[in-house]
């Protein structure tokens, strides 16, 4: 080889690191380039693949009025038609042996492969008793491969005046038996989306929980859809626009040649069918109310005859009565009159008493005042003696003591003295004879009272038998009356039973004849709407429709398009990186080279040949990179996020492969760029002179910063400080570029903590202020007030509102949304369940058949408030709305409507779901909701808060992304802070070695250089901060998942935490640089070449 | 017509307003074969007018004519063929390519000049025919020195232009690294200019050029020139 060729080679491996630095940067940079990119394109592949493993249908076809043999034929005859298969799938529910039941979908396996489940364990069943399950079959209903199910099936749905009408429609789809077996698990190929363990915020009524058996055990003759796949439809790749319209064509085809006369045709079997009917009705009718009437009359005959038994002996009872009640009217007159006269008898007896009384008393009175007076007069007598006597006394003594007195004086006292007694005897006399009197008074007065008391005795007596005989008597008369009364009364009630008993009759039979000429009257009715309905008999119309209704399908196709939205802003960012790294590293580069260049110069190399060494440098460093970052891309980025695509699909295999495109475009990108870098590095020093490239670079000159200005500042810096300051600004390149790489870092950093805490922030947003709610539930069909029941009344629930939820799907000409419909009746207040604002916060209101749609459907089916949308519910019936607006959401996707908007497009309003609130007697909200959805009649039943718990499980791809981009980030801030800082350090080792020399510690010199090195560093963080404040805010535009609207915010912790994580690559960048700065050995450097 | 005809050269450099001239109107002329020695102290000028010579800078103002070709008017295309084909250049701090050997140094030369010596037949010439698988690092001044004038030789130059070639070597290594010099002068013929500040060996030389503050001071013709054996300092 040349010798200039081995100098070449022998510069690249000395200077080893800087060629890795190159390679790394690269490596990072295609690797993002074509990475995320090259994942999704192998999901896609992966996807296309396992469908044509599993023979997917291409085109499916349903009728309103089912599928039948003859349509199958008809579609199978067409052109380029692989296969035709009709199958069943029949709604139905489980019973789950603890009395509730888990709502199941049945399908039939067609013989032919065509939409063959994939197994996965155990094996396809044999028997039409046994089923292969899908794995979220099992998980809930907690069976297992080997266990059996019972099927209760489900009331075909009726509309609300089905009982009054002949049912004219098609019989449902029914199974032979009930009972299965399950053989095994499988995936089923329709719907890949692993749902476990994930919530579902799409609609309530999702997919079912899946079983197949064979068809032979449905017994049915109208299949319920028939699938179709297509020649050469396999071969193409079912995510591309030659696969789309093919389908399209076919669809056309289909439309144009078969629809229409099937339709047709179909729609006059249907009729004719319900003509039979409709005979075999009536005649039925007919023999019913034949029956009937015979019946009718004989119950009134009998019951005639029993009436009139029943009045004789009524009347025989009343006669009765009546003689009782005579009687006893005479008794009581003759008691009356007894009375009568003996109160008079007595009344004159007790008045003679009285007067008796009367005068005895007087005596009495008489007696005591003569007495009285007797005593008064006895002792005035007495009163008289005693003076008499005390006179004596007294004259006695005087007589005795004073002497004597004349006799005269003595005898006429002692006259005096007998005068007085005989008076005062007389007096006496007198008395005792009164007393005499009185006492015959007395006596006579006793005897009279001993009389008056016999007399009155014997009234008494009298009185008394009398009375109590009339006692008797009476006491008899009230038994008598007592006893007719309640003859009397028994009488009135057998009376009153007879009465009503003959009305009763009277009237049920009456009623009975009404009953009969109503039913006579509705027969009559209902046959004739029946002939009538037979003018309205649905017609048949055929939906057609293909992959993109199918969930997995278009999951597959918008999740990979969303994370190629992520990947596109990575690349660029790296890419302007890698350059500028490349610059600065091949600028160092050629600078060292200096003198050799001018030795080459001056022997003669054209520019062109000295160039090639530091361009063979670039190509061989970058070409490398590629080589390994297209390894890296198409092979190791893939199989590492392969790991969420296993989380979100049920997907069995993962391809790797390459795309030419962006596998060749990286790395001529990045090739072509560190070319660039390298050439327009070399083109400085190529244009000087040999001269002047041989004698070594003036250093720069030394300037004043505008620091130095501000003297008060300036003045206090230390004279390291100083020097620091005056070095910040004197390389203005690295300063730049420090400052770029790092903010670019933050900016990056940023990104990724948004992302984050836009996630976190989800919850809150959407299950508090979005739906307030805390519990929907969904009744089964036809189940609505046995789930209305459940709220009524309880004790748990502070408020409730029934309202419609169906699901619904909005149909865009490339792809079909599924989403949730809410219908709201139309005086209810929705505020306290859902927080319905626009975009701008404006709240909403649902009156005059105002239609809203959340915005996440709107960016992804591309729509917005005031255009016009195809939606269509799951009973096929299409309607095209006007959108209002769009109405604020994060999770999942609804379209909102009052009730009579809904009658205005669809026609039949029924509730069947309820929005609730707890009140703070329930604790544990999960518990309470998972409680619900066992019992009858409830579908599906979700607290906010078994979905806040839950949310994170499904968030596994957004932290993915999260942690690349932070690892990616700490990359490319490593990378820079260390080519810029080994530049640096090379450039100025003259400087460092001098000051080595002078005498500073590697303490000291460390601190040198690490100060620029942090003072720009934080410089870069300060720049950083608004640009990643930026970004975040485009999160919202960059990342469009299908059920999520990622509203970007930014916590304060973010900000933090990216500066920090910022600083500390810096110092670790930092430490790492310590070790070359010990290398340094200053005697080397010194070494002068004049 | 001089083989090289150095007219008037100036050779200016500015910095804001004050401008130094390192060659103010130089002027001199050397003969085909001739061995020129250019004199003088350090700031002369001597330098710069062999780096004008060698066609390694451009002169401000002036006029250079080698063997009839005005050098003064060529582009930087021209000058870098003029470079490969005409001049072989020795320099002080002889300029090795550190990642080659004494051989591959000398094979760079001849990959740049169609009609070359044989790179390993040149070495032998200057006598380092042990020495030519070792890296510069591995050889001491003398022998570096050499490996560089095997270099400028290689090329058939028609010029030969040393810049302080013994310099750096001490007195013995000089003497030998002149006395090949002189020797590729009268042997092979080739005009040779060397740059020197020791005045002592101005007697080797055909003719003298004493240059002072950028000018020619003198410039005289030696008719009988010793060699180098016979010189003492």
């Amino acid at each position: 080889m040349k010798a200039y060729g081995k100098d070449i080679l022998r510069s690249i491996a000395k200077g080893r690191r800087r060629f890795f630095a190159i390679m790394l940067i690269t490596v990072l940079g295609v690797t993002m380039f074509s990475g995320l990119r090259a994942a999704c394109g192998d999901l896609r592949l992966s996807a296309d693949r396992f469908y044509d493993a599993q023979d997917l249908h291409d085109i499916e076809v349903m009728s309103t009025l089912g599928m039948t043999d003859k349509d199958i034929s008809a579609l199978a005859s067409l052109d380029g038609v692989k296969d035709c298969q009709g199958v069943f799938e029949l709604d139905t529910d489980l019973s789950d042996g603890k009395g509730g039941k888990v709502s199941i979908a049945i399908k039939s396996l067609s013989r032919s492969g065509i939409d063959r489940p994939y197994l996965t364990r155990g094996r396809m069943p044999k028997k039409n008793s046994e089923a292969v399950v899908t794995s979220r079959f099992l998980s809930d209903t907690g069976l297992s491969v080997g266990d059996s199910f019972t099927v209760v099936e489900k009331k075909k749905e009726k509309s609300s005046s089905s009982k009054d009408e002949i049912d004219l429609s098609e019989e449902g789809v029914k199974l032979k038996n009930k009972e299965f077996l399950i053989t095994g698990c499988a995936v089923d190929i329709c719907s890949i989306n692993n749902s476990q363990d994930s919530m579902t915020y799409r609609d309530m009524n999702t997919e079912n929980d899946t079983a197949f058996v064979w068809a032979e055990a449905f017994d049915s003759s109208v299949y319920t859809s028939a699938l179709m796949t297509l020649d050469g439809a396999g071969e193409l790749f079912c995510y591309s626009d030659d696969y789309k319209s093919k389908i399209l064509r076919f669809e056309d085809l289909i439309a144009e040649n078969v629809m229409e006369k099937r339709e047709k045709e179909r729609t006059q079997e249907v009729v004719d069918q319900a003509s039979d009917k409709i005979e075999d009705a009536q005649k039925k009718a007919d023999r019913k109310l034949g029956k009937a009437k015979t019946k009718l009359e004989d119950a009134q005959s009998k019951m005639e005859s029993e009436l009139k038994s029943s009045k004789d002996d009524l009347d025989a009872a009343k006669r009765k009565l009546d003689s009782g009640s005579a009687s006893l009217t005479k008794g009581e007159a003759d008691l009356k009159k007894a009375q009568a006269k003996a109160d008079k008898k007595f009344a004159d007896a007790r008045k003679k008493l009285k007067k008796a009384k009367k005068t005895l008393d007087k005596n009495e009175a008489a007696l005591k005042e003569g007495r009285k007076k007797l005593k008064e007069g006895k002792k005035k007598v007495d009163a008289s003696q005693k003076e008499l006597d005390e006179k004596k006394k007294k004259a006695m003594e005087s007589l005795g003591g004073a002497g004597t007195l004349p006799d005269a004086q003595i005898t006429q006292m002692q006259k005096k003295f007998e005068q007085a007694q005989g008076q005062i005897d007389k007096a006496y006399a007198q008395i005792k004879e009164k007393e005499k009197k009185l006492d015959e008074a007395a006596k006579k007065l006793a005897k009279g009272r001993r009389q008056y008391e016999a007399n009155k005795k014997k009234v008494d007596a009298e009185e008394k038998k009398a009375r109590a005989k009339l006692k008797a008597a009476k006491k008899e008369i009230e038994k008598n009356r007592a006893k007719l009364k309640s003859a009397r009364a028994k009488y009135e009630s057998g009376k009153k039973e007879y009465e009503s008993g003959a009305e009763k009759g009277h009237s049920e039979i009456e009623s009975a004849w009404d009953k009969y000429y109503d039913k006579e009257k509705e027969a009559k009715k209902k046959i004739a709407d029946a002939r009538e309905k037979l003018k309205d008999i649905e017609t048949a119309d055929w939906y057609i429709q293909d992959r993109i209704s199918l969930g997995g399908y278009s999951n597959v196709r918008s999740d990979a398009d969303s994370i190629e939205g992520i990947a596109a802003a990575f690349p660029v960012v790296f890419f302007i990186v890698a350059v500028l790294m490349s610059l600065t590293t091949v600028t160092r580069l050629v600078e060292e080279d200096r003198s050799l260049i001018g030795t080459y110069k001056a022997l003669g190399f054209t520019d062109r040949e000295i160039r090639r060494k530091y361009e063979i440098y670039a190509l061989l460093s970058a070409g490398l990179g590629c080589l390994i970052g297209t390894a890296g891309a198409f092979i190791v980025l893939p199989s590492i996020i392969f790991r969420i695509f296993h989380i979100m699909y049920l997907i069995p295999d993962y391809y790797l492969s390459f795309a030419p495109l962006y596998g060749l475009l990286g790395p001529c990108l990045f090739m072509g760029g560190i070319f660039l870098a390298a050439v327009l590095a070399c083109r400085g020093e190529l244009r000087e002179t040999p001269a002047v490239l041989m004698r070594p670079r003036a250093p720069k000159a030394g300037m004043r910063v505008l620091l130095e200005y501000i003297t008060p500042v300036w003045r206090r810096l230390s004279f390291l400080n100083k020097v620091t300051a005056r070095n910040i600004f004197r390389y203005k390149k690295r300063l730049f570029m420090t400052i770029a790489g790092i903010a670019g870092c933050m900016a990056l950093l940023m990104f990724g903590f948004s992302i984050r805490d836009s996630v976190n922030d989800l919850t809150p947003r959407q299950y508090e202020e979005t739906y307030r709610y805390d519990v929907m539930a969904a009744a089964l069909p036809d189940d609505g007030k046995k789930l209305f029941s459940y709220f009524k009344g309880n004790r748990d629930i502070k408020d409730f509102m029934k309202l419609q939820i169906s699901s619904a799907s909005i149909k865009g000409s490339d792809n079909v949304l599924s989403i949730q419909l809410m219908v709201v009746p139309d005086e209810a207040d929705l505020e306290k369940y859902i927080g319905l604002k626009n975009l701008k916060g404006k709240k909403l209101s649902l009156a005059d058949g105002r239609v809203y749609v959340t915005r996440n459907a709107g960016s992804l089916m591309n729509f917005q408030g005031g255009d016009t949308i195809k939606v269509q519910l799951a009973d096929l019936k299409l309607a095209k709305l006007k959108v209002t607006d769009m109405a604020e959401n994060f999770l999942g996707n609804n379209i909102y409507m009052s009730r009579s908007t809904f009658e205005k497009y669809f026609e039949k309003y029924e509730e069947n779901a309820v929005l609730a609130n707890f009140s703070e007697n329930v604790k544990d909200h999960e518990a309470w909701g998972k409680a619900l959805a066992k019992k009858d009649a409830v579908q599906t039943s979700v607290t906010t808060a078994e979905l806040t718990n839950s949310f994170s499980k499904s968030t596994a791809l957004i932290n993915m992304v999260v942690y690349i981009v932070i690892i990616m980030s700490a990359c490319l801030a490593f990378v820079v802070l260390f080519t810029l800082s080994t530049t640096n350090i090379s450039e100025r080792e003259r400087e460092l070695a001098t000051i080595k020399v002078l005498g500073f510690y590697d303490r000291e010199v460390h601190l040198y250089i690490n100060k620029e090195t942090l003072i720009l560093t934080l410089l870069g963080i300060v720049c950083g901060l608004p640009l990643g404040a930026a970004f975040a805010r485009m999160l919202a535009v960059m990342l469009t998942l299908p059920d999520i609207y990622l509203a970007s915010s930014l916590h304060p912790v973010s900000y933090a935490l990216s500066a920090g994580l910022s600083f500390l690559f810096a110092l670790l960048v930092n430490v790492i640089m310590d070790r070359t700065l010990d290398q340094i050995d200053p005697v080397e450097a010194l070494k002068s070449v004049e | 017509m001089a083989y090289i005809e150095f007219e008037h050269i100036v050779k200016e450099y500015k910095t804001g307003e004050t401008s130094i001239r390192a060659l103010d109107d130089a002027d001199f002329q050397v003969e085909k074969g001739e061995l020129a020695v250019i004199l003088g102290a350090s700031g002369a000028g001597k330098t710069t007018a062999l780096n004008i010579l060698g066609g390694m800078d451009r002169a401000s103002s002036g006029r250079l004519v080698v063997d009839g070709e005005d050098i003064t008017s060529y582009n930087k295309k021209q000058l870098t063929t003029y470079r490969r084909s005409s001049i072989g250049f020795v320099f002080q701090f002889y300029n090795l390519v550190p990642n080659l050997t004494a051989l591959e140094n000398v094979e760079l030369a001849s990959q740049v000049c169609q009609d070359a010596f044989d790179p390993s037949a040149v070495l032998d010439k200057v006598g380092l025919s042990d020495r030519k698988n070792n890296f510069p690092a591995q050889l001491s001044g003398g022998e570096q020195q050499r490996v560089s004038i095997a270099r400028a030789l290689a090329k058939k130059p028609k010029l030969l232009l040393c810049d302080e070639p013994t310099g750096a070597l001490d007195y013995n290594t000089g003497r030998q690294i002149l006395q090949l010099l002189q020797d590729t002068c009268r042997i092979d013929g080739i005009t040779v200019i060397i740059i020197t500040h020791n005045s002592a060996i101005a007697p080797m030389a055909d003719r003298l050029i004493r240059f002072q503050s950028g000018k020619v001071r003198d410039m005289r013709l030696n008719p009988d020139p010793l060699p180098i054996s016979q010189i003492e300092w």
